[in-house]
């Protein structure tokens, strides 16, 4: 089974964390605890005949710990840029992350934009069609979500799941595995999986 | 802990405290942990925290000092504007946003930029923090922001409603906006064209042409307000039907005022009106220029009384349908029939009005019965952070904070004795004492020094390899490193990883430790080895997720008698 580092990033209290609960154990909790530094949560998946383990980094949004999220951006397969469909400033900020994750990577990682909050829909500030371009000029793939409600969060997954095997297979056909041991490590790549499949044949976990 | 040992423990906290303070014998035995009995933690957390100087006799003008500063400085900070805004926050849970508060457009006015950009700027950080402070600890009923707070939930959904409504409203009076000024400028355009026929001598049949302007235009506003009322009304039907009532109150409190704000204009129309007709039968029986003239004087006089520009220009246009009347006796007879309608509609109107004063009376009521439900403490952490945001602004108010406030907050306000009602003050300054200590962790320019965070990871890192090298080299072949899950343990001391007593058990030997801070590398090491078995047994995932989320089950005894055993083993090497 291989592992994909998906890692979540947006302005602070969009919902990136409730997200990821909803996905993991199915709940929605109002209070939960504002994320400080980094969260990991990981769950399998079966795409397509496949089973598929999401590494999923959950950073926190607020300013201070921006500092932290490259090093997670560098070694990921996915990222998501959450908004609050409710925040035009979250929105605006999408530009923000999107300079962060190009600095990372360039343009050599699937990006998905989710507009989150869609059960306080008389709240609306950001139209879906604003997404939709937004997403579009960039060739992000998007979904609007609700955490609350789990509304699109199982889609969400899938989606994810489906396009990272397509990279994945796109990338094996055309990069031969090069052993490469000396992989230092702060560059712990996880989407060329040569090296890691090795390193799991050694440690003989998974 | 048999009791023969906690009365001899209990006597040595006597000595240390209350006979002669000694920080050494304090440091030294609360190292240990403070026992429940003799409510000696909030004291000597103050004195550990340099809040309460060393000496007993100082204590009492240092503290009535600092509590008087931190009440002229709140007194400062905190505006009843702001108090306003909060609970604006605190009923409309997360949907809070500037752009929306009421008074943002009469703030737009009346402040120049810079000014509201500040006020701006104060708002969201408060919001910042009170959506911090209401998911702090909320396994404890201490915290609980709103489940202690009977009818929150109706106040929440009347607020919500009531926000809805204003967009859609706002939305409308745009529109109405519009309309009317596409009227005044219609009527403007007639009027100076008229002005302009006057001079060549045509300005009989003008005139009348504008009263039927005239007429034709307050019908046609007659008939946007019935349109208008409809919308709303079709809209509190779509609603659901459990809040019907309630938003069926606020959606005729709402038509009312639009209401309101039309029958003033109506009136002073009509008053202008009955002025002017009582005018134009002095002119029929006498009929005197002289008489003309005075005539013209009051109404002058009645025009400055009445401020409006648009209603002056109205009087005039009145007073050239006089003339017009004069001549026209049948249509003056058709008008005073319209009045008496009119008069009677401004009876029903009135009986209204007064009926919504009373609605307005009770609502203001309700308000205020609101505002002291909002928990203490909930308004008491939010205004500190805020407070201490604004103490310091080179560091603000980051994330996390609000979990270190709340475990002195909590110590302090459980205080058995009477310093229980200082809370405030004390949490403040006990709070800045420690904030001073650990700030390093909450910049990010000092994030890659070797004071920041990243540097005291590297230490911890350091540790593990040096205490338990097996443990250190899994991890490293698991590819995972402290950095991935130990920033919130050093960053927050812990205070999101245990429960509360078990936290204020382990701040009691943190904040003992002579070199603090240094304890919470080892406590850290600790905690890895602690669940060192379950990392060997696990891959990356899992043993990632373990440390994320430290396991309950390991108890805080276990973990400082391993952080001790470190630190000596450390200081033999």
């Amino acid at each position: 089974m291989e592992n994909f580092k998906i890692c979540f990033m947006g302005d602070q209290s969009v919902g990136k964390t409730s997200i990821i609960n909803r996905f993991i154990y199915d709940d929605f909790n109002i209070n939960s605890q504002s994320t400080v530094g980094v969260d990991f949560l990981s769950k399998t998946i079966f795409v397509e005949n496949e089973s598929v383990r999401l590494h999923l980094w959950d950073t926190a949004g607020q300013e201070r710990f921006r500092c932290l999220i490259p090093s997670y951006v560098r070694n990921s397969s996915l990222v998501v840029i959450v908004f609050d469909i409710t925040n035009k400033t979250s929105f605006k900020s999408i530009e923000f992350w999107m300079d962060t994750v190009q600095n990372e990577r360039g343009d050599d990682v699937i990006v998905f934009l989710v507009g989150n909050k869609t059960d306080l829909e008389d709240e609306r500030q950001v139209s879906l069609e604003k997404l939709e371009k937004e997403a579009n000029k960039n060739g992000f793939l998007y979904l609007e979500t609700s955490a609350k409600t789990g509304h699109n969060v199982k889609q969400l997954f899938r989606k994810i799941g489906i396009s990272i095997l397509k990279q994945n297979k796109k990338r094996k056909e055309l990069i031969k595995p090069e052993l490469d041991e000396n992989t230092s490590l702060m560059n712990i790549s996880l989407n060329i999986d040569p090296n890691k499949l090795k390193q799991k044949e050694e440690s003989g976990c998974c | 802990m048999s009791e023969n040992l906690l009365n001899r423990r209990l006597n040595l906290f006597k000595l240390a405290v209350e006979t002669e303070t000694d920080l050494d014998l304090i440091r030294a035995i609360s190292f240990h942990g403070i026992p429940e009995k003799g409510n000696y933690r909030p004291i000597i957390w103050k004195l550990l925290l340099n809040y309460l100087p060393p000496k007993r006799k100082d204590w009492e003008s240092e503290l009535r000092k600092n509590r008087e500063f931190y009440w002229k400085f709140k007194k400062e900070v905190i505006k009843p504007s702001l108090i306003e805004t909060f609970q604006l926050m605190y009923y409309s849970e997360s949907s809070y946003c500037f752009e929306e508060d009421e008074d943002v457009e009469k703030m737009k006015k009346e402040m120049d930029t810079q000014e509201f950009e500040k006020e701006k700027k104060d708002r969201q950080l408060l919001f910042e923090v009170y959506k911090d402070v209401a998911r702090t600890r909320t396994g404890m009923y201490f915290f609980r922001a709103h489940e202690n707070n009977e009818g929150y939930e109706q106040e929440k959904e009347s607020f919500r409603k009531k926000k809805s409504l204003q967009r859609s409203t706002s939305s409308k009076q745009k529109q109405k906006k519009k309309k009317k000024k596409k009227k005044k400028e219609k009527i403007k355009k007639i009027k100076n064209k008229n002005n302009e026929e006057k001079k060549e001598g045509e300005k009989k049949i003008q005139k009348q042409n504008i009263i039927n302007d005239e007429e034709k235009n307050e019908k046609d506003q007659e008939k946007n307000k019935k349109l208008k009322e409809n919308e709303t009304e079709t809209e509190t039907e779509t609603e659901t039907k459990k809040d019907k009532e309630k938003e069926k109150e606020k959606g005729e409190s709402e038509k009312e005022k639009k209401e309101n704000e039309k029958e003033i204009e109506k009136e002073t129309e009509k008053e202008i009106e009955k002025e002017t007709e009582k005018e134009k039968e002095t002119e029929t029986e006498t009929e005197t220029k002289k008489e003309k003239e005075k005539e013209k004087e009051k109404e002058k006089e009645k025009e400055k009384e009445i401020e409006k520009e648009t209603e002056k220009e109205k009087v005039i246009e009145k007073e050239k349908k006089k003339e017009n009347e004069n001549e026209n006796e049948n249509k003056k007879e058709k008008e005073k029939e319209k009045e008496k309608e009119k008069e009677k509609e401004k009876e029903k109107e009135k009986e209204k009005e007064k009926e919504k004063e009373k609605e307005k009376v009770i609502s203001k009521e309700k308000d205020q019965k609101n505002t002291k439900k909002i928990p203490n403490r909930v308004l008491n952490l939010c205004e500190l952070l805020y407070l201490y945001a604004k103490f310091n602004p080179g560091i603000g108010y980051v994330q996390g904070m609000n979990e270190i406030l709340a475990t002195i907050y909590y110590i302090f306000a459980t205080d058995k004795s009477e310093e229980k009602k200082n809370v405030e003050p004390d949490s403040f300054f006990c709070f800045n004492n420690i904030m001073c200590e650990i700030s390093n962790f909450f910049c990010m320019g000092i994030d890659n020094t070797s004071e920041g965070i990243n540097a005291s990871m590297t230490k911890i890192d350091l540790t593990l390899k040096e205490i338990d090298r097996d443990l250190w080299k899994y991890l490293r072949k698991l590819q995972i490193l402290p950095h991935y899950f130990c920033f919130r343990w050093v960053s927050l001391l812990f205070s999101q990883e245990f429960t509360m007593p078990d936290l204020v058990r382990l701040w009691d030997t943190l904040l003992s430790d002579p070199n603090r801070f240094q304890f919470v590398t080892y406590v850290s090491v600790a905690m890895i080895i602690c669940v060192k078995d379950q990392i060997i047994d696990s891959e990356y995932s899992a043993a990632l997720s373990l440390l994320q989320n430290y396991p309950k089950l390991i108890s805080i005894d276990e973990i400082l008698f391993k952080a001790i055993d470190i630190s000596t083993k450390l200081k033999k090497k």
